[in-house]
């Protein structure tokens, strides 16, 4: 006759059973895969298999709630889920994304290159042309008007079309 | 039941197929998942999870499915849970400061204290299973029998011997 599970003093002695039998760092059972233990929910292994797998559950119980779904699994194999929650997981193969491939960049036609070329090096040729000019025009003035100090240049009113003595002259 | 979805084609990655699987096996991964969540609200991302585990890597995990060896809603069932179980962790660990810690759990000991020497075999699998069950996950007598697919009078049976043995071991030790 079985004595009754659970009393407190059983329990003590199966602390001590795995306080004893825990060695740190010794290899413990393989862990088996999904359909392993589906096989052995169904009582399909063989009685190796079988004391594989309940040699590997005994030091992870918590996968033996598993286990008991799997073998209740006729009681919620009818229920249904969200009509939300089976959009979203059927979005994840295929349909659900849409790849949008880049506008192919159209010919621009060989003229409109030629003209985009030729307004470049034209623009390059003015800035050059304006620069040696004016680069041109400072040497003479500091070279040719030797009694005529830089600052005293910068600071008489400008000549030329603004000369104030040529519009008093008028 | 795996007779009713074509698994060539949902391994092949075919829209349809994928479809009708999600729509034939949604309730019972719901069902599943629910066993494991600890909230309602997490029920509908972990159940995403588990269909995202199936079709991840081209289908890698459905391709390994047999339905020669188990049949697939047994089989989707502990997928499902054990996916759910290994997400509801992340999500803890992802959610636990290093501050909140106690610091004893953070602490490694080089040095391990001796234990007492059991032999080996001393226990059967099934015994220690079933006093792991019972007295480390606080199932009842009836679970522990619809776990491991006997009556209940094989579990007392079971329980009765591994005492037996544990006594006896811990007397002689005593001595």
């Amino acid at each position: 006759m079985a004595e009754p599970t659970g009393s407190p003093e059983q329990a003590a002695l199966w602390r001590r059973w795995c306080e004893a039998a825990a060695t740190p760092g010794e290899p413990t059972a393989a862990e088996p895969d999904a359909l392993t233990l589906a096989a052995y929910a169904e009582d399909r292994l063989s009685a190796e298999g079988v004391e594989a797998v309940e040699d590997w559950l005994a030091a992870n119980s918590q996968i033996a709630s598993d286990i008991l779904a799997a073998r209740q699994v006729a009681t919620f194999a009818s229920a249904t889920a969200p009509e939300a929650v089976i959009a979203r997981a059927a979005a994840l193969v295929g349909g659900g994304a849409q790849i949008l491939p880049f506008r192919a960049q159209a010919a621009r036609p060989s003229w409109r290159n030629a003209i985009a070329w030729g307004a470049m090096a034209a623009s390059i040729l003015v800035a050059s042309l304006v620069g040696f000019a004016m680069g041109n025009s400072t040497y003479a003035t500091l070279i040719d008007g030797s009694s005529v100090s830089l600052s005293q240049e910068l600071l008489d009113p400008p000549t030329g079309l603004f000369n104030a003595d040529e519009d008093s002259a008028i | 039941m795996a007779q009713e979805i074509d698994l060539q084609a949902l391994s092949r990655g075919e829209k349809s197929a994928w479809d009708a699987f999600v729509r034939r096996y949604a309730g019972l991964v719901v069902a599943a998942v629910r066993g494991v969540a600890q909230e309602g609200g997490d029920v509908e991302d972990l159940v995403q999870e588990v269909f995202l585990r199936l079709c991840k890597d081209d289908f890698r995990l459905l391709k390994t499915y047999d339905p020669s060896r188990a049949g697939i809603s047994t089989w989707l069932t502990i997928v499902a849970r054990s996916t759910a179980r290994d997400a509801l962790r992340r999500r803890r660990l992802a959610q636990t400061p290093i501050d909140a810690v106690p610091e004893a759990l953070l602490a490694t000991d080089a040095t391990p204290p001796e234990k007492l020497k059991v032999p080996d075999g001393l226990l059967s699998p099934r015994q220690k299973l079933v006093l792991s069950m019972l007295y480390d996950r606080d199932m009842e007598v009836a679970e522990v029998a619809t776990a491991l697919g006997v009556d209940p009078q094989t579990v007392r049976s079971t329980h009765h011997k591994a005492m037996l043995k544990l006594r006896s071991h811990f007397s002689t030790e005593e001595q």
